[in-house]
C-alpha cells in the first residue's frame, strides 16, 4: 500500500467516525426514505409536471418523518440545484428578493434544474423576516421551478394566505416496523448485535420520530457491541402511557398518603397529568366523590395560572399534592372495577370544532 | 481567613471526572461512552437544578478537548443576549467555522434553554443539522416541555432526577472529611431533607454552616439555615387543633422571632409536617389546600401573622 493510500484512509476513518449518526444515516436517494411512499408520489408528480409550477407546494408533518430530506432526494435525482432558505437565515422581504428572486431570474449557464426549497416556514419570524410570506407568494406564483416550502404546522396563523397558493402533502407518523428497519440496517452496519425486544422497544420510545429514534440508537451503542433491553432505560422518552396507567391506577383505587409521589416516575409535565385525570376521572368517580375531586382539580388549575403570575415555582408542589391525594381522598368507596384510561381527547375536539366554526362564518361572510 | 478557604466550596468540590459525579449513573455511562468514541449526538440535559447537567457537560468538553477546550467552546447563558439575531449569527457563526486542533467538533452549551424564545429556538433548528461536522450542541433546561419538538427531536434526550439520599449523604461525608467536619447522622438526615435532591444548595449550606461551626449538629443547622424544626410545627399544629389558638400563636411567633423565620419558612415546615398531624386523610388534604392559599397570599404580599393566625384558627374545626 503507498504513503498515499494509507493517509487517505485513515482521514475517510476518522470524518467517518465523527460523523453523528443522523448525517451518516441521512436518507440520500428517493428509495432510502422510509414509509412515506404515498407523500413522495405527491411530490414527484407536483415536480415532474410543467402545468402545477405555477404554485407551490407544502410538505407538513411532524419532525422526523423525512420532509426536508425527501426535498433534497428529489433535488438530487432530478439533478437540480437547490436554493434553500431556513429558519436559521434572514428571511425579510430583502433577504428573500436577494437571494431567491436571484435564483429564479436568472437561468442557470448550462441548464441545470433549480428546485427552491423554503424550510421551517413556522419559524418566519413577525417582526425580523416583515414582509417574508407576501415575497413568498410572489415568488410561489412567479417561479419557473418548483417551489417546495416545509412545515411542521400546516394550520400556522402565520401562513394561511401563503396556503391559498399551494398543493399540500401530509407526512404522517413512521409506522413501528418502519423504525425497526432503519435501527436494524444501522445496527448492521454498525456490527451491534440487537434482540427484537429491544428493538421493538427503542422504535416505540420515539413516536413515529425517525430522526429521534436514530439519535436514541447512537446513544445507546456508543461504546457497544451488543445491545440489551436493560441498556434502553437511560434514556428520557420511555413508554409514556404504561406508566400514566399505574400513576392513575394507584391514585383512583389508592388510599394511602403514598399516592402523593404516583406521578414521580411519569415522564409528563403537570398540565398533562392534569389533563390525564380530568379525562378518566368520571369513568371511576360518580355524584359526591366526583364533586369534591373535581374541586381540588380546579384549585390545583388555579395554582398553575398562579405560578406564571407570580413566579413562585413552589406552587407545583400543592398542585402534585392536589392532583393526587386530593383525588384520591375524595373517593366514598372502594374502587374495584376494571377501568380502561383514555387519553385525552380534548384538545383534538376543541381543535377540530375550532376548525368547522371558521370555516361556517367564513362561507357566511363568503355569500 | 487564609486564601484557601475564601473557595467557594461548589467549584472546589465540582466533579472533575465522570467517575466522581454523584447520581445519574446511565447518563454518565452513556456521556463516558460518547467521550471515548470521540463522537455524539446533540445532547439535551433536562431536569431540576443541582443535578450535574452543567458538571457534565464541562467533563465532557474538557475530557473531549484536553487543556485548551475554551478555544473550541461557547457557552451561552441566560445572561447572555440571546434573541434570535445572537442564534442566526454568533452561534451560526462558532458553529459553521472550523474547529481548532486535534478536536472531533467544537461544542456549543445553551443552558437555561427553556428560557430561548420559540423563534429563537427554531432558528436554531438547521444551524444544528448543516453543521454537524464541525459542531454539537448541548442544551440544559429544566422543563423539557418549553423546548419545540423539532429541537428535541435533533437531540438525545437525558433526564437527570435529584440526588437520593445516600448520594447526597455521600457528598456530605466526602465533604466533612476533607474539611474536617463532624456531622452526626441526624444532622445528615436534616440536611438532605434541606437540600431537596439539589447537590449545589447542599455544599452551600454546608459551607455557610462550617463557617460558623466545625461539629454540625442538627441544632447548629437550624441556627444557621432558615428552616423550622419538625418538632415546633408539630407542637404549634396539635396546639392549635386542640383549640388552643391563643399558646399556639405564642409559640408561632417564638419560634419566627427566635430564629427569624419568615412566613413563607413556616408554611413550608407546615406543607411537610401534614401528613404526621392526627386528624383523616379527607381533612388532611383540606389542610394542604388551606396552606397552599395561605402562601399564595403571603407572596401577594399580604401580613405574614394574620394569615399565619388565620391558618391555626381554621384548624380548631377539623374533624378528629
Amino acid at each position: 500500500m503507498s504513503n498515499w493510500d494509507v493517509n487517505y484512509n485513515i482521514k475517510s476513518i476518522s470524518d467517518y467516525t465523527n460523523m453523528q449518526f443522523i448525517e451518516k444515516y441521512r436518507p440520500k436517494k428517493i428509495k432510502d426514505i422510509a414509509g412515506q411512499g404515498e407523500a413522495l408520489r405527491q411530490l414527484l408528480k407536483f415536480v415532474l409536471n410543467k402545468k402545477s409550477l405555477k404554485k407551490g407546494i407544502i410538505l407538513y408533518g411532524p419532525p422526523g418523518t423525512g420532509k426536508t430530506s425527501s426535498a433534497y432526494a428529489v433535488a438530487n435525482e432530478m439533478n437540480a440545484e437547490i436554493v434553500e432558505l431556513n429558519a436559521s437565515d434572514f428571511r425579510d422581504k430583502k433577504s428573500i428578493k436577494d437571494i431567491i428572486g436571484g435564483a429564479i431570474g436568472q437561468k442557470s449557464l448550462f441548464e441545470k434544474n433549480k428546485m427552491i426549497i423554503i424550510d421551517e416556514l413556522e419559524g418566519i419570524d413577525g417582526r425580523k423576516d416583515y414582509g417574508c410570506i407576501a415575497e413568498l407568494i410572489k415568488i410561489v406564483n412567479g417561479s419557473t421551478y418548483p417551489v417546495v416550502l416545509i412545515t411542521n404546522d400546516l394550520y400556522n396563523e402565520k401562513l394561511k394566505d401563503l396556503r391559498k397558493y399551494t398543493e399540500n402533502i401530509q407526512f404522517k407518523k413512521l409506522e413501528q416496523d418502519d423504525l425497526k428497519k432503519i435501527l436494524t440496517r444501522i445496527c448492521n452496519q454498525e456490527n451491534v448485535l440487537i434482540d427484537e425486544m429491544t428493538l421493538k422497544r427503542v422504535a416505540l420510545m420515539s413516536d413515529g420520530d425517525a430522526r429521534a429514534t436514530i439519535n436514541d440508537l447512537q446513544t445507546l451503542i456508543s461504546g457497544r457491541k451488543e445491545l440489551k433491553e436493560i441498556h434502553t432505560k437511560v434514556l428520557g422518552k420511555r413508554e409514556r402511557e404504561e406508566t400514566i396507567f399505574n400513576a392513575l391506577n394507584l391514585i383512583f383505587k389508592g388510599k394511602s398518603h403514598a399516592v402523593v409521589g404516583a406521578f414521580e416516575n411519569v415522564d409528563m409535565d403537570t398540565d398533562e397529568c392534569i389533563l390525564w385525570i380530568d379525562e378518566n376521572l368520571p369513568y371511576e368517580y360518580n355524584s359526591k366523590e366526583l364533586a369534591t375531586a373535581y374541586k381540588f382539580l380546579s384549585k390545583a388549575d388555579i395554582f398553575k395560572r398562579r405560578i406564571v403570575r407570580n413566579q413562585h415555582w413552589r406552587f407545583l408542589s400543592y398542585i402534585n399534592e392536589l392532583i393526587t391525594a386530593g383525588v384520591a381522598f375524595s373517593k366514598e368507596t372502594d374502587k374495584n372495577k376494571f377501568v380502561k384510561y383514555k387519553r385525552t381527547s380534548r384538545l383534538l375536539k376543541m381543535w377540530i370544532e375550532n376548525q368547522t366554526k371558521k370555516k361556517v362564518i367564513a362561507e357566511k361572510f363568503a355569500k | 481567613m487564609t486564601e484557601n478557604e475564601s473557595v467557594i466550596w461548589t467549584e472546589k468540590y465540582r466533579p472533575k471526572d465522570f467517575s466522581q459525579v454523584k447520581g445519574q449513573q446511565d447518563i454518565v455511562d452513556r456521556a463516558k461512552a460518547f467521550v471515548e468514541s470521540r463522537n455524539m449526538p446533540h445532547l439535551m440535559f433536562s431536569g431540576p437544578a443541582g443535578t450535574g447537567k452543567s458538571t457534565l457537560s464541562l467533563i465532557i468538553v474538557k475530557k473531549l478537548f484536553g487543556e485548551n477546550w475554551r478555544n473550541n467552546y461557547l457557552e451561552l447563558n441566560a445572561s447572555d443576549e440571546r434573541g434570535i439575531d445572537v442564534i442566526r449569527q454568533k452561534v451560526k457563526n462558532f458553529a459553521r467555522t472550523k474547529a481548532l486542533a486535534e478536536v472531533p467538533f467544537k461544542i456549543i452549551f445553551l443552558d437555561e434553554a427553556d428560557a430561548l424564545t420559540r423563534e429563537a429556538q427554531q432558528a436554531l433548528r438547521r444551524t444544528m443539522e448543516n453543521f454537524t461536522s464541525n459542531c454539537r450542541f448541548i442544551l440544559s433546561c429544566n422543563f423539557s416541555s418549553k423546548i419545540i419538538e423539532p429541537i428535541q427531536s435533533r437531540c438525545a434526550v437525558f433526564r437527570f432526577k435529584p440526588l437520593d439520599k445516600t448520594e447526597i449523604s455521600g457528598i456530605i461525608r466526602e465533604i466533612s472529611k476533607i474539611e474536617n467536619l463532624n456531622v452526626d447522622d441526624k444532622a445528615i438526615e436534616r440536611l438532605y431533607d434541606i437540600s431537596e435532591g439539589d447537590c449545589r444548595r447542599i455544599i452551600n449550606v454546608l459551607q455557610s454552616i462550617a463557617a460558623v461551626k466545625k461539629d454540625i449538629t442538627e441544632e447548629n443547622i437550624y441556627e444557621i439555615v432558615s428552616t423550622t424544626r419538625p418538632a415546633d410545627i408539630q407542637l404549634i399544629l396539635d396546639l392549635a387543633i386542640a383549640g388552643n389558638f391563643i399558646q399556639a400563636r405564642e409559640k408561632l411567633l417564638e419560634v419566627m422571632l427566635k430564629q427569624s423565620l419568615a412566613g413563607l419558612d413556616i408554611i413550608k415546615g407546615i406543607q411537610k409536617e401534614v401528613w404526621k398531624i392526627n386528624v383523616d386523610d379527607k381533612s388532611k388534604i383540606k389542610v394542604i389546600e388551606k396552606c397552599g392559599e395561605i402562601e399564595f397570599r403571603l407572596v401577594e404580599g399580604a401580613d405574614e401573622f394574620i394569615q399565619l393566625e388565620s391558618f391555626l384558627a381554621s384548624l380548631a374545626l377539623l374533624k378528629k
